[in-house]
């Protein structure tokens, strides 16, 4: 494949085209409606249930952050020390085993959403197949260790959800990035003298600002994950979660609509006990390939014709991985 | 700037939730460690983001850093902001462990789905001695084959509190129980148990903790679930205990 630079220059990752409604404002809307909606479903807002809520609020904050800090520090110092030349080099020339390798590298090299997104870019710039670049970009924030442990934590006794998770998010960035060879579009490189900053100022910045921004939409997920919890009426929750097939689908549109950290992620499905197992796993493996955040960056790292092309493509194919594992392993 | 200072404030937010033991509240008591851990980082990559932010000024940034948001504008992104949200939750609310007014809306407890009971371990101890039990524990030996035998004739003793949701009961009998959870106060279950109070104690009050000693009497379905019936021999009231939770 050929990597075809149009005259007109891509849109440069900071400067930003102009932003649509902040995605982020649109979840939290979506909430506040939610929430209006419970409340007139299941009678008054009582002081026990909005107290009851902030518990469960700050509980899900408190049991995701460990697991949060810890996946930002690793990736602000694979942002910073890795140097993507090193990979090109050793990243095999046919490019559908480039795509296993890829989806295997980030199983080894945890990424944060925020910070896989550019590093598959700088990949993509150093010679790195886009494919394989894409692949990479997919599985490392899901395949990764500290992801695996937070999924075994959230689920006590339970370690079956954490293998489905890694196999269904490695079975979705392999399957995307065998697909992108076919029908895929090349990256466009990012803008030149991107490497002002030192690496220690990399690793800093990437911490401060990743930490900062997740922490935001763990807390998103997290208020989401109490209203469902607490003031949802049960048979709400009930009907929707009998709907077999239905609530597959249904928690997978929450999981783009959420856009938490993927460190964090396993701690808020484990929170939807109503569900299937299969749809918390969907949960799970759709987070981390799309979701609103992960729209917007890839839009403004890639542009929106190849947006437009991967992110409904990674939808489709994580949630049939994840039906497709849960129905074998769940 | 403003993300270095929020770091610094979840720092020192969570590092005292973590010494005081107040975590126990959210979270399991294995939480301690991982919750300090992340306390440190946050208070010296918020502090080092301040100090940072401090010497570059507060101008534009000309180079572009390696991520897909433009950090490098004004003003803050929405995201931090509302990070913001949970530090005003826990200090504007400063919200307590799910206690005996969450019960309202609780069932009996359920069982997880996977969590299947196949041998029920004898209780310890010889019979006539009282034998400490969680609610839970006396949950899952009375909806598991072979459990209801275990249990039979012993007098246990548990600790929980007056339930909000007194319905269904017989009079004379107190709802008492504790929460059990998993992963996180989130997935917290009430497991209870019906039991009839000593006549001379007088009713209790919703919410008060107790410590029971209670021979179980036989079993109420509640949906698809048996609910445990006893005899309180005697009742004798507590300070919570700390983790809350089973």
């Amino acid at each position: 494949m050929v990597a075809v630079h149009s005259a007109g220059a891509p849109p440069r990752a900071g400067s930003g085209p102009r932003r649509p409604v902040s995605p982020l404002g649109g979840a939290v809307v979506g909430m506040v409606a939610l929430t209006a909606f419970a409340v007139a479903g299941d009678g008054a807002l009582t002081s026990d249930r909005v107290r009851q809520w902030c518990t469960v609020f700050l509980a899900l904050m408190l049991q995701a952050l460990p697991f949060l800090v810890l996946g930002t520090v690793l990736a602000g110092l694979v942002a910073g020390y890795l140097r993507p030349s090193l990979i090109a080099r050793v990243m095999p020339r046919n490019p559908a085993v480039a795509v296993g390798a890829a989806g295997l590298a980030g199983a080894a090299l945890p990424g944060c959403e925020c910070s896989s997104v550019p590093l598959a870019r700088r990949l993509a710039a150093r010679g790195v197949p886009a494919p394989a670049a894409l692949s990479f970009l997919l599985a490392a924030p899901a395949v990764n260790p500290v992801v695996v442990v937070a999924t075994l934590v959230a689920f006590p006794g339970r370690p079956e959800m954490a293998a489905a998770r890694w196999l269904a998010a490695l079975g979705t960035a392999v399957t995307v990035g065998w697909l992108w060879t076919r029908w895929g579009r090349p990256l466009p490189p990012p803008p030149p003298g991107r490497d002002g900053d030192s690496p220690r100022q990399v690793f800093l910045h990437t911490v401060v600002d990743d930490t900062s921004t997740s922490i935001g939409y763990l807390a998103v997920g997290a208020a989401a994950g109490a209203t469902l919890s607490v003031l949802v009426p049960r048979h709400w929750i009930d009907a929707l979660a009998g709907l077999g097939l239905l609530s597959v689908l249904a928690l997978a549109l929450l999981a783009v609509l959420l856009a938490v950290c993927s460190e964090a992620d396993a701690f808020i499905a484990a929170s939807l006990r109503a569900f299937s197992p299969t749809a918390q796993l969907a949960f799970m493996v759709v987070g981390p390939v799309v979701d609103v955040k992960l729209i917007a960056l890839q839009t403004g790292a890639f542009g929106p014709a190849v947006t437009r092309r991967l992110a409904p493509l990674s939808f489709g194919v994580a949630v049939l991985a994840a039906v497709v594992v849960g129905w074998v392993l769940l | 700037m403003v993300a270095g200072w929020l770091l610094v404030g979840f720092g020192v937010a969570v590092g005292h939730l973590a010494l005081t033991g107040t975590y126990t509240d959210y979270v399991r008591v294995a939480m301690k460690l991982p919750l300090l851990a992340a306390a440190l980082v946050l208070l010296v990559a918020g502090a080092a983001g301040v100090v940072s932010g401090v010497s570059r000024g507060s101008g534009h940034h000309d180079h572009d850093h390696d991520h897909g948001h433009d950090h490098g504008r004004r003003p803050v992104p929405t995201a931090v902001l509302l990070a913001l949200v949970p530090l005003l939750v826990l200090v504007l609310f400063r919200p307590a462990a799910l206690d005996a007014a969450a019960t309202e809306r609780v069932a009996p407890a359920a069982q997880p789905d996977t969590e299947v009971v196949t041998r029920i371990e004898p209780l310890p101890g010889r019979p006539g001695v009282p034998v400490p039990i969680t609610f839970y524990d006396l949950f899952l030996r009375v909806n598991s084959p072979g459990g209801p035998e275990s249990v039979r004739g012993r007098q246990l003793v548990l600790q929980g509190f007056v339930a909000k949701n007194q319905s269904g009961l017989a009079t004379g009998q107190v709802r008492v129980g504790r929460y059990k959870i998993w992963c996180c106060a989130a997935d917290g279950t009430f497991a209870s148990a019906e039991v009839a109070w000593p006549a001379g104690a007088g009713r209790p009050a919703v919410g008060q903790w107790f410590a029971v000693t209670v021979t179980v009497t036989g079993v109420r379905t509640v949906d698809d679930y048996a609910v445990p019936i006893g005899t309180a021999t005697s009742v004798r009231p507590i300070t919570p205990p700390e983790p809350q939770y089973e």
